[in-house]
């Protein structure tokens, strides 16, 4: 019985530790517990005072001093070797730790159910917990009672731990319906409390502004309607009442002068009416009989009968000196024309080289009609002079025509058909005697420089034609009074529409300065 | 209550105030009433576009006599539209009020303006006679403009 002794009395000990133990853990779970509710109930403020609570120090062994070490939810002794408690016998201390730990099991449930009101307790702070928890969505999707399985209670390794912590949670699962149906009408209570405060909000927003801002009528008494025009101050109408008076003066100025002037013009053209009267016998006659006014009214009768005509035949005129300028545009490039041919010719008989260039010309294929036509012309009239090989002074002849172009360029008619006519004669000399020998070669070719010739001549002579009948049409006397009758006529025209504005303006001044006048007047007085 | 009524009363006078004062109607600026600008820039301005005017003038029937002399067909165009332009300074702006001494010098231009148009339209259709009465409105504006700038503006610049 010796060795048993001592074993038994290290069982001893060891149960006595193990109980140690097992008093530790409850205590440092009740804690654990309650540092937990105390977390949820009074805040997270209260966490650092459960930290400052002193850690509970591990068991000591009492007979070899070896120091226990934590070891899943309990402690470990290694004893040392010899120790009574466990540490003699050459390995024997295996045995009885693992033991132990059975024998500590056993112990524990049934002391747990010394403590199972206690647990009960924290079971139901615990469950409290997750009620909480499961409401706030801490636990995710997961349903309320597979939750309440997983997460309520101790989650300890000792069933009847677990047993009476669910025992104590249980409640808050059957409350949990209740709890969430809770939850849901604070919710929608927060959401209505919310809107109301909007809509209150609201409502206090715009009673302000109802009662803050005047309404349109009185804010268009204060600052006028929109597009209305603001209100001139009474200096502003003073200042406009005196700028109409000084337009009224200078208008009243304007009209006495163009009422001057009219008189003056209508003076100038009875003066006019007078001396027509007075070198007329017809007019005589007619002021002795009847007087001068009906003398003026008959002369001025006459006048416009003579504006009229000289009107009349202005018009055709100026369609005559429109035509007239075309023919004469048409004469000149023909007498360009027939001049550049003569004088080819003239250059082209000394040296040769000309009627080669215009051959090579008229074989290319970018000619014109007219062109062409041109250059045919030219080499025709060079043909003939050639085939006629007569003492034809050619250099006299261009001389001459010559001359009379450049009179004509100063403007003398007579000298331009003059010179239409010795270019047309020459051709036609030209031609006389080229075709007696040669009729049947050139007759043809040199038509075309004949129907040249000739309508010179017939345009030259309808040019002069018209210019004659230009001449013939005019009147000079009627004409020149007519054109004085215009311009007196105008005169007075103008100045009596000048009188007749200044008058309007006048009246319209006037009336301005007296409006804004009394508008000064009448801002003065409501004052 | 007499005491919250009052308080009422005054609260409303404030606003009232309050109103009258920020959104009240302003008068008019001077320009904005229409009134003649009577600064000595803008009467120089006026003065200066009266001078151009009665330059153009001058240059017209200076480039008639010219076109007559050379025999050349004149050109009215430039000269025309210098009359414009001056005229159209001294017109007043649009529902502005004219100015006195302005308003007596723009009519005789206008119709000055008219005439060139009248003597230069007859130029391109070659009627004489209308250019004869197109000259006779122009005598007759100038001469107008001449009696107009009789008074004061002349003779301040003098």
């Amino acid at each position: 019985m010796g060795p048993a002794r001592p074993a038994a009395a290290a069982r001893a000990r060891t149960r006595h530790l193990g109980n140690r133990t097992m008093t530790v853990i409850a205590t440092k779970r009740l804690l654990g517990a309650a540092s937990l509710l105390a977390l949820l109930f009074l805040g997270a403020g209260m966490e650092a005072r459960a930290a400052e609570i002193p850690e509970v120090p591990p068991p000591t062994c009492c007979g070899c001093g070896a120091t226990g070490v934590r070891s899943g939810s309990g402690y470990s002794i290694q004893h040392r070797p010899g120790c009574p408690y466990g540490g003699g016998g050459g390995g024997t201390d295996a045995g009885p730790s693992t033991d132990s730990s059975e024998r500590n099991d056993q112990i524990s449930n049934g002391e747990c159910l010394l403590v199972s009101p206690v647990i009960t307790v924290v079971g139901f702070f615990m469950g409290g917990v997750w009620n909480f928890k499961q409401l706030a969505g801490h636990y995710g999707n997961q349903g309320a009672l597979k939750s309440w399985w997983k997460n309520a209670g101790a989650g300890s390794d000792l069933p009847v731990v677990n047993f009476f912590a669910k025992l104590g949670a249980f409640p808050f699962l059957v409350l949990y319906p209740a709890t969430w149906a809770l939850k849901q009408v604070g919710l929608g209570l927060i959401w209505g409390g919310e809107k109301t405060v909007q809509g209150v909000a609201w409502l206090g927003k715009k009673t302000w502004q109802g009662i803050s801002w005047p309404p349109k009528q009185v804010y268009y008494a204060f600052a006028g309607r929109p597009g209305e025009k603001p209100k001139p101050t009474v200096p502003q109408l003073h200042a406009a009442a005196a700028n109409y008076g000084e337009l009224r003066k200078d208008a009243t100025r304007v009209l006495a002068e163009a009422k001057e002037s009219r008189e003056a013009a209508a003076e100038k053209r009875d003066a006019f009416l007078d001396e027509l009267i007075a070198g007329d016998p017809e007019l005589q006659k007619v002021l002795a009989a009847e007087g001068r006014e009906a003398a003026r009214a008959r002369a001025t009768k006459r006048l416009d009968a003579y504006l009229s005509s000289y009107r009349e035949r202005a018009k055709i005129r100026g369609g005559q000196q429109a035509l007239l300028a075309e023919m004469n545009d048409t004469i000149d490039k023909a007498d360009m024309q027939v001049f550049e041919d003569v004088v080819a010719l003239g250059i082209d008989k000394a040296g040769g080289h000309f009627t080669d260039k215009w051959k090579a010309r008229l074989a290319g294929d970018r000619l014109t009609q007219v062109e062409r036509h041109g250059l045919r012309l030219k080499l025709n009239l060079a043909s003939v002079a050639e085939a006629t090989k007569t003492g034809f002074d050619a250099g006299n002849d261009l001389q001459d025509i010559s001359a009379s172009l450049k009179k004509a360029e100063e403007g003398d008619h007579d000298a331009r058909l003059e010179a239409h006519e010795k270019t047309g004669r020459m051709i036609i000399g030209f031609l006389d005697r080229a075709a007696p020998g040669k009729i049947g070669t050139v007759g043809l070719n040199t038509m075309d420089a004949v129907y040249c010739a000739a309508a010179h001549l017939v345009v030259g002579n309808q040019a002069a034609g018209l210019q004659g009948e230009i001449l013939r049409t005019m009147r000079p006397r009627e004409d020149a009074l007519a054109l004085r009758w215009a311009k007196n006529a105008a005169r007075v025209k103008a100045a009596a529409n000048n009188e007749r504005i200044a008058g309007i303006k006048l009246e319209f001044y006037s009336e301005m300065e007296r409006k804004y006048a009394k508008d000064a007047a009448g801002k003065e007085g409501s004052k | 209550m007499n005491r919250l009524l009052s308080s009422l009363l005054a609260a409303g006078l404030v606003l009232t105030a309050a109103a009258a004062s920020g959104c009240g109607r302003k008068p008019p600026t001077d320009a904005e009433f229409g009134l003649p600008d009577t600064s000595e820039q803008a009467r120089a301005a006026r003065e200066g576009a009266l001078f151009e005017g009665v330059e153009a003038m001058m240059a017209f029937r200076r480039e008639q006599l010219r076109a007559s002399v050379e025999k050349s067909a004149p050109n009215y165009a430039p000269i025309r539209d210098r009359l414009a332009k001056a005229v159209a300074r001294l017109r007043p702006a649009p529902g502005g009020m004219p100015a006195p001494q302005l308003e007596a010098c723009l009519e005789p231009l206008e119709t000055a303006l008219a005439a060139m148009d009248q003597v230069i339209a007859a130029g391109k259709t070659g009627d004489p006679l209308e250019a004869a009465e197109g000259w006779a409105l122009f005598d007759q504006s100038a001469e107008t403009l001449f009696m107009m700038l009789k008074p004061s503006g002349v003779e301040k610049r003098q």
